[in-house]
């Protein structure tokens, strides 16, 4: 019965599959509207016409079966796996960046596939992935479907024509939009009799928590003041209302990102500072107090010292704040009546504000440290809800007991608890975690107080780590929002400006001592009572600091030596979090896109913890599809925060999207597709296929033109640049695989090269057996400099390549200019990039560099290097560099293609004790560095060829990470 | 090149040629003596420029040609330095950059005469500096040396490693630890722990 009710399509996702399935398009619809049904049902008509027609309209109800899933293709599928699995003519998924290059290596030919359906449709561009392999296929299949979808009509709508841009680069000519709002969608959604119970649940903030917001929010309206100062940015758009939604960062970036380099140092601090005080205004209504109040200590051991915001007076009030919500700093006798006066953790909230007050911080004395674990104010509602729906169920189950129309007569507490499921739903895996515990022990008490406990060990062990650094200072810095200081406050601004930048590197003692001697006796605590409170506290801590535990168990558990393709592991891990029902509970992140999860839990009671647009939607979805289930939901939101503005905004902002997108819609300038496509065939890029190669064909310069969107423009230049006409020309270029992450390929492949995906151990770009080219973006080549990637990179091209090249690649919307004038200053500077650039010139002076505008720019300086040069030769060029060793392994599958972790081959290279010399046995030793972390010190040495070596690596994974002083 | 051995060593030889060009008052770190060279400017004992402006470029497209033919082998680096100073930049600096590889010349592009100034001081300066700064070494102490490996994943700042630092204890930690405890970890969002799950979990290589 739930299963045919979750293959029923409401009628307008029926409409939805109508239109695409009669004519390709792009269908944008409203977030949390369903997508997966829609595309569920057209995949399956889909496999359905490769079998019985007349079938359709039945299958179309019911959901696919597991074994009818489409099969994954990725960059872990093996290539003789994936030609295979490409002749099986069913319904695959396949990452953008491998059906590229199984197009380019012929491994697929457009003709072969039936269609393409297109997710994420926002994220298309001529020159991205999905755009480059729409394009290859309809090269070579101008009949096949394309089919797009899109639940994010902001980002559809974000920038100058986006949407035709978006429909050029797939093909299609039809746009169909599914707002909220359109007709169909409301007679459904909002039926008459769809009565979903919504619970409106407006809670308080703490005293401290709306002190810290307000904080906050008056350190964000500084910093937008600030910014308003500087005349680089159009003013209008900064205010406090737009500082406080998500789009505020993108739109100043995207302002200053053409004169970045014009921007003052201070100007981008701002821009930094803004960034961190919005993060801040989020997490303190997702971290409990523990977990915020050490991430403002991370931030601040870690912030630039240039941070403006660190020295303003409302963080003051930030610190001050978030650390009484934890402990507070008390005289001795104080702190024994305090203690007294608070047995039971119900108690706390309310003594918290009475201790607050009541404790006079400048009396002097020996201080102690009183916990105050403040609980977030949500928690208590959930368990109180939880609480409330135990109570309902167990009315529930005794009224069908005694009305006797129980099938299942054994009706345990159990089975009520599974039928009447409460499905809580928060942002973060993590606050679901949390959650899991807090309704465990029905408080958050025993949650805070493992926390706690962690953070005082953490602290411990870094002052015993860090004893180098003086166990003083161990953790310092703290003074600035301290008590202690505030009698020097009110002094003239310089003084205290000063003296806060002095506070920020020393420390207070007093509370310094407490915090330590407070740990020391949770630790010794700890060790020495194994029974009751060390379980009780055990209890605690394994929920909550896991990781720590983890830490300390290193080893117990086996490490996956074969990793799992990380996306599936994820989802895996989505629903075991989700499966494991506490007190009738089930929780689900939003973070997990776990779309599936309402119809799998089939819960009657949902908990918004954080409110979100899209799950409303889902929500909607989902009592429209299960009208028989009741539906409760409750929905937390705190009273004068900004959730609920974000929330508000977040829907006006996609209600702005839609109405621009209709209006859009009645003039969209698209040219027709058959001539569309028809110039597609007739592009210099049109492969012909001949005897196992592709081959270009180069029409005559007189040539309409080259491809919508693309630089035409070039192409032309190149074409004039000294090709004989109609002459068929091989112009090959070969590629490394990881490259096609990257849209130069796709533009290069526009421009009429032919290109050749290859996993390449040297350079990025081979344009023939004498020239290589590694590609720096300018954030690459910055990075590559300080990692000494480029160095090593320079010296094995040097050495395989008579031309080595270094391509430095400007954006086309940012300024094409390396260093602003203002950053030059008056003398030589050992980091500047200009010294460098020098080094590196200097060091390589048989290195080229190739200084390009754009992508555009690049191919036609590609195109025009390659002139009377010979084509590479994929295969030796695939070869180069490859140790002997490995090289004969490989030998025949030159084409093959590897999948390197160059993350994790660049952390390992820069870990001590690991050079040039060891690298790669350590690297076929270790597997991964997961790998690495567990072997010992005699493995080590064998594979690190030498005991010094293995010894400077191996203390170093296992030292203890020290405070930061 | 004997009709240098009276020259200053230290200082960079600017051709008579170069007299005028703004670029010269801007050279203050470094000695320059004007001499009787064929390239532009010589840099170091074994390297030599040439100078560019991209607007000279464009009315007398042949000229840098002749200089760079002119110059022939004669030094190992052979640097040319191009000011650009147009706004339509492609089709001038593709001429330029086909002409500095076919010529195997290196070309160098500075967008303002300070720019320009810089480099030929920093080429002179740094003559015979080793290669250490672009090495990537890291500095001994601890928390640089974590701080070098794991920013090096994407995306990861000094704050994640910390709160990383922290959690783990140590380095072999971070590098075991499973996806559910990296997700304990405030500030560090999905797209984050993902990176760093895979980088410290997929193997390094593995032939497909």
């Amino acid at each position: 019965m739930a299963e045919e009710a979750m293959g029923q399509l409401l009628p307008f996702h029926r409409r939805m599959v109508q239109e695409l399935v009669d004519t390709d398009g792009l269908c944008v619809m409203a977030a949390g509207m369903g997508w997966h049904k829609v595309v569920a049902v057209v995949i399956r008509l889909q496999l359905e016409r490769l079998r019985d027609p007349q079938q359709r309209d039945g299958i179309a109800t019911r959901p696919l079966a597991p074994s009818e899933l489409p099969m994954e293709i990725t960059n872990e599928t093996p290539a003789a796996a994936r030609t295979e699995l490409y002749q099986m003519r069913g319904c695959l998924f396949v990452t953008t960046r491998i059906l590229v290059v199984d197009f380019l290596n012929a491994r697929l030919r457009g003709n072969q596939v039936a269609g393409i359906v297109v997710l994420n449709a926002q994220k298309v561009t001529d020159t991205s992935g999905e755009g480059f392999a729409v394009r290859l296929f309809r090269t070579n299949n101008p009949r096949g479907f394309v089919r797009a979808f899109s639940d994010n009509p902001v980002a559809v709508t974000a920038g100058f024509a986006k949407t035709e841009k978006i429909m050029k680069a797939l093909y299609i000519r039809r746009l169909y939009l599914w707002p909220r709002w359109e007709a169909q969608v409301k007679d459904v959604l909002s039926r008459d009799d769809q009565d979903i119970e919504v619970v409106e649940l407006e809670l308080e903030m703490s005293d401290a928590m709306a002190d810290i917001q307000e904080a906050l929010t008056q350190l964000l309206d500084a910093c937008i003041q600030e910014l308003k100062k500087s005349n680089k940015i159009d003013s209008t758009q900064l205010s406090l209302e737009a500082g406080l939604f998500h789009s505020f960062d993108d739109m100043v970036r995207r302002q200053l990102d053409s004169v970045w380099h014009t921007v003052s140092q201070r100007t981008k601090q701002l821009v930094s500072d803004l960034k961190t005080v919005r993060t801040l205004l989020e997490f303190l209504l997702h971290f409990d107090c523990v977990t915020f109040l050490t991430f403002l200590e991370t931030l601040r051991a870690t912030e630039n010292v240039g941070a403006l915001w660190l020295f303003r007076d409302p963080t003051h009030t930030v610190f001050q704040q978030a650390k009484r919500r934890v402990f507070e700093l008390q005289n001795k006798a104080a702190k024994a009546k305090a203690a007294k006066k608070r047995p039971k953790p119900d108690a706390d909230a309310d003594a918290e504000g009475d201790n607050a007050e009541g404790a006079s911080p400048e009396k002097p004395g020996p201080l102690g440290l009183v916990p105050v674990l403040e609980e977030m104010p949500k928690w208590r509602v959930v368990c109180d809800i939880v609480k409330e729906v135990q109570q309902e169920r167990v009315a529930m189950s005794s009224k069908a007991e005694t009305s006797g129309r129980s099938d299942d007569s054994s009706d345990q507490d159990g089975d009520v608890e599974a039928q009447h499921l409460i499905l809580v739903i928060a942002q973060e895996a993590r606050t679901c975690q949390q959650l899991r515990e807090v309704v465990r022990h029905s408080s958050g008490r025993p949650l805070l107080e493992g926390l706690y406990s962690g953070y005082l060990l953490q602290r411990l062990q870094r002052s015993k780590a860090g004893g180098s650094l003086g166990s003083g200072r161990g953790f310092g810095r703290k003074a600035y929002s301290s008590r202690g200081r505030r009698g020097g406050r009110g002094g003239a601004h310089m003084d205290r400006l000063d003296e806060l930048r002095a506070a920020r590197l020393s420390s207070n003692p007093a509370e310094d001592a407490a915090l330590m001697s407070q740990a020391r006796q949770m630790a010794s605590e700890k060790d020495g009572r194994g029974g009751m409170r060390g379980g009780r506290r055990g209890r605690g801590r394994r929920g909550v600091s896991t990781a720590q535990c983890r830490a300390a168990e290193k080893g117990k558990e086996p490490v996956q030596a074969e990793a799992v393709n990380g996306h599936e592991q994820s989802g895996a891990r989505a629903k075991d979090n989700s499966s494991e029902i506490v007190g009738g509970c089930a929780f689900s992140a939003l973070e997990s896109h776990d779309e599936g999860v309402l119809e799998r839990l089939q819960p009657h009671y949902v908990i918004m913890y954080d409110p979100d647009v899209a799950f409303v939607r889902q929500l909607e979805v989902y009592k429209a599809q299960n009208p028989g289930i009741p539906l409760r939901v409750y929905n937390l939101r705190y009273a004068s925060s900004l959730e609920a503005d974000k929330y508000a905004a977040a829907l006006s902002r996609e209600q702005k999207a839609f109405e621009d997108l209709i209006s859009n819609k009645r003039h969209l300038v698209l040219p027709d597709l058959a001539t569309d496509l028809a110039t597609l065939s007739q592009h210099p890029s049109a492969l012909s296929w001949s005897g196992g190669t592709l081959m270009l064909t180069h029409p005559g310069v007189d040539d309409p033109g080259g491809l919508p969107g693309s630089g035409a423009s070039n192409a032309v230049t190149r074409r004039a640049g000294g090709r004989s006409a109609n002459k068929v020309v091989m112009s090959k270029v070969v590629v490394d695989v990881r490259e096609f992450m990257s849209p130069l390929p796709a533009v290069l492949h526009q421009q009429g090269l032919e290109v050749i995906p290859v996993t390449l151990e040297v350079g990025d770009y081979i344009l023939s057996p004498e020239i290589c080219v590694e590609r720096k973006s300018l954030s690459d080549l910055r990075q590559s400099f300080i990692s000494g990637r480029l160095y090593h990179q320079a010296t094995a091209m040097t050495k395989h390549y008579t031309t080595p090249v270094l391509l430095i690649e400007f954006q086309r919307d940012a300024a094409f200019v390396l260093n602003a004038e203002h950053d030059i200053g008056a003398d030589i500077q050992n980091n500047s990039l200009i010294s460098k650039l020098v080094l590196l010139l200097t060091h390589f002076p048989r290195l080229r560099v190739i200084w390009s505008r754009s992508l555009h720019a690049t191919a036609a300086i590609y195109a025009a290097l390659k002139q009377n040069q010979d084509d590479p030769d994929a295969i030796f060029a695939a070869a180069v560099g490859v140790p002997e060793e490995a090289g004969q392994e490989q030998q025949g599958g030159a084409n093959q293609e590897a999948v390197v972790n160059t993350a994790a081959v660049d952390v390992l290279r820069r870990l001590p004790g690991v050079g040039e010399g060891n690298y790669r046995s350590l690297m076929a030793a270790a597997g991964s560095l997961a790998g690495l972390a567990e072997m010992s010190l005699q493995d080590l040495e064998q594979a690190a060829g030498g005991l010094n070596a293995a010894k400077k690596l191996h203390d170093w994974l296992h030292a203890v990470c020290p405070r930061l002083p | 090149a004997s009709h240098l051995l009276a020259t200053n060593p230290n200082a960079i030889l600017v051709s008579q040629r170069q007299k005028g060009n703004p670029v010269l008052k801007h050279i203050v770190n470094v000695r320059k003596e004007f001499a009787d060279i064929v390239p532009d400017y010589i840099i170091g004992s074994n390297s030599c420029a040439l100078f560019l402006s991209l607007r000279y470029h464009l009315l007398k497209p042949d000229y840098i040609h002749f200089r760079m033919r002119e110059l022939q082998r004669s030094f190992t680096l052979r640097v040319l330095l191009c000011h650009v100073d147009v706004d339509d930049v492609v089709e001038p600096l593709q001429q330029v950059t086909r002409a500095a590889i076919a010529n195997q010349i290196t070309l160098v592009c500075a967008w303002s005469h300070l720019e320009c100034a810089r480099y030929l001081e920093t080429f002179k300066a740094y003559e015979s500096k080793p290669a250490d700064l672009i090495q990537g070494r890291a500095e001994e102490d601890y928390m640089s040396r974590l701080n070098a490996a794991i920013t090096t994943v994407r995306g990861i700042n000094r704050t994640d490693v910390l709160t990383l630092g922290g959690t783990f204890q140590t380095a072999a930690g971070i590098m075991q630890a499973s996806m559910e405890d990296l997700s304990l970890c405030p500030g560090i969002g999905p797209t984050k722990i993902r990176r760093l799950y895979d980088a410290f979990h997929e193997p390094f290589r593995r032939a497909v």
